[in-house]
């Protein structure tokens, strides 16, 4: 059943017979509605063409709606999905039907104003993505607030991780931890600046496709060394002491902060948290501790905040691992 | 096929009368005529079932056994499919291998939810014995920890020796900030294949991860 938009004069929304009419966007549009059974070969090739790009847009959605908030759009009504789908259906699609496949190189995920990253520059080291680029201050509309947006694409999994304000243009390089994976994949990296107020962005960089590869260089010592054993013993140490602290935890503030992980012949993996009070630096373990001076259960943290080795309290703890 | 309103002349009737039949269907009482027979008169019954029949009893036998987690990670108000139908359209479509005209699952490719929250990355599973498994994730740093920390892990288990689901018995904490998690299991399933899955949900239950195939191992 219809029912009349604007008065009896108006436009009847809703289904009709075989015919649906609703708003969409603002727009009132009018579809049939039926089963279609068959399609032709290039209807199968445009749908094709759809699928691959729209697979590959939906894990970087929120990276759009950055990306292309303040692009030109043809029409009022087009969303940033759409203008992102209507850039990269027809450029960045190689090969012919049914042999079709993603350009990467060719992938636009922001349009904007700001000068792109210059010279920049990916390398995969150990089990970390490290981006390098030239600040360029002295280009028309860079500033030394905007912020590198990166996404790192996995395209065997079809997913995503994404940094919308990472490092500012002057830092020059930034540091992308990644888990550990266990099989060999495929990477794909694209950058662009965005602007302090997130109003405006750098077209897209395409960094190049990297392979993570367990049997190359990434794979972490099998063995902690004697110097790492030794700062191994210490974090026992804090560890034994924060279950004995745990009135004084409460009451302190506290910044939870991963220190370091260390691959063990089994596999097994250890994850510290370390927290600091205004007294002391407590650790705490997650999962399962090494050694049986560890087996003492602890309760985790309730948050777990941030990754990696930059905390100066504990250089020399990490330095072993790098 | 008609629906039955309150109050009908027919009543609670459940089952097949004259050429109809009334039953159940999504909490809808509903009456449907016969199914037509599947034979031409005078046809011979085949031995053998027809290649589509194949493939959906494979797959609906197997899925059957998971559908309270199917309805979990397959929640959605606006899917034309219920869960587990979506589920079996997927596993038919994609996760089945055929060697002449025999039918096998291929388990890595076997879903069991599909959304927008993150994955459980770089899993690993491992038997410590005693029946004991434990099974790790890791967390990445563009995870936003203090929103996704309490998801609950969901882990599915099928033992192919025995070709059923396998319980967890007293299920351990599982939300993704504990990075891990042990379980014992049934002594009845030492020694047997078992393969696993998992996924996060919501605490809510509104959003879910796609699903990651843990492996494989022989319990211990």
């Amino acid at each position: 059943m219809a029912k009349y938009y604007r008065g009896p004069d108006g436009v009847s929304l809703g289904r009709i017979g075989n015919k649906v009419t609703y708003i969409r966007l603002g727009k009132i549009v009018t579809r049939t509605i039926g089963v279609v059974t068959s399609w032709s070969p290039l209807q199968k090739e445009v749908q094709m063409r759809m699928k691959l790009v729209g697979e590959f847009l939906k894990p970087v959605k929120d990276v759009l709606e950055i990306g292309f908030k303040n692009a030109e759009k043809p029409d009022q009504t087009w969303s940033n999905h759409n203008l992102a789908v209507s850039l990269n259906t027809p450029q960045a699609i190689k090969g012919t039907y049914p042999n079709l496949e993603l350009d990467y190189s060719k992938l636009v995920l922001s349009k904007g104003t700001i000068p792109q990253p210059k010279n920049l520059k990916t390398e995969l080291n150990n089990d970390a993505i490290k981006f390098s680029w030239d600040a360029d201050l002295q280009a028309d509309d860079a500033d030394a607030d905007d912020q590198l947006m990166c996404v790192v694409y996995f395209p065997e999994k079809n997913q995503a991780f994404k940094v919308i304000s990472g490092a500012k243009r002057t830092a020059r390089e930034l540091l992308f931890k990644l888990p550990t994976f266990k099989k060999k994949l495929k990477i794909e990296t694209f950058v662009c600046f965005v602007s302090d107020d997130h109003k405006n962005v750098s077209d897209t960089v395409y960094g190049g496709q990297l392979i993570w590869d367990n049997n190359s260089n990434h794979e972490l010592p099998a063995k902690p060394s004697t110097v790492a054993t030794t700062a191994i013993n210490q974090i026992a140490e804090f560890a034994i002491a924060a279950t004995t602290a745990t009135q004084s935890r409460e009451k302190a503030r506290h910044e939870p902060r991963l220190l370091f992980w260390e691959r063990e012949p089994q596999k097994e993996f250890l994850k510290f948290v370390t927290y600091k009070t205004k007294e002391k630096v407590f650790t705490e373990t997650i999962g399962n501790l090494l050694s049986a001076q560890w087996a003492q259960e602890i309760q985790p943290v309730d948050t777990l905040l941030e990754f990696g080795f930059n905390d100066p309290i504990f250089d020399r703890m990490a330095t072993p691992w790098e | 096929m008609g629906i039955i309103r309150k109050n009908s002349a027919l009543g609670n009737i459940r089952g097949g009368v004259g050429g109809i039949v009334l039953k159940g269907w999504r909490k809808l009482q509903v009456v449907s005529s016969r199914p037509a027979k599947s034979l031409k008169k005078g046809e011979k019954k085949s031995e053998e079932l027809s290649p589509q029949s194949k493939r959906l009893t494979l797959v609906t036998k197997l899925l059957s056994q998971f559908t309270t987690e199917l309805k979990v990670g397959f929640y959605s108000k606006n899917s034309d499919l219920p869960a587990f139908q979506t589920a079996v359209q997927f596993a038919v479509n994609h996760a089945l291998t055929e060697i002449d005209s025999v039918y096998a699952v291929d388990y890595e490719k076997l879903i069991f939810s599909k959304g927008r929250l993150d994955i459980p990355w770089s899993t690993s599973l491992m038997a410590l014995g005693e029946g004991i498994v434990r099974l790790t994730w890791e967390v990445p740093p563009t995870s936003k920890i203090k929103l996704t920390g309490n998801d609950k892990a969901q882990v599915i288990i099928y033992s192919k020796t025995h070709d059923r689901k396998v319980g967890i018995p007293r299920r351990p904490p599982s939300e993704r900030r504990l990075l891990g998690m042990e379980m014992r299991l049934s002594n009845y399933y030492l020694g047997d294949e078992l393969h696993f899955w998992m996924f996060f949900a919501k605490p809510d239950g509104t959003d879910v991860s796609d699903t990651e195939y843990l492996g494989s191992l022989t319990l211990n």
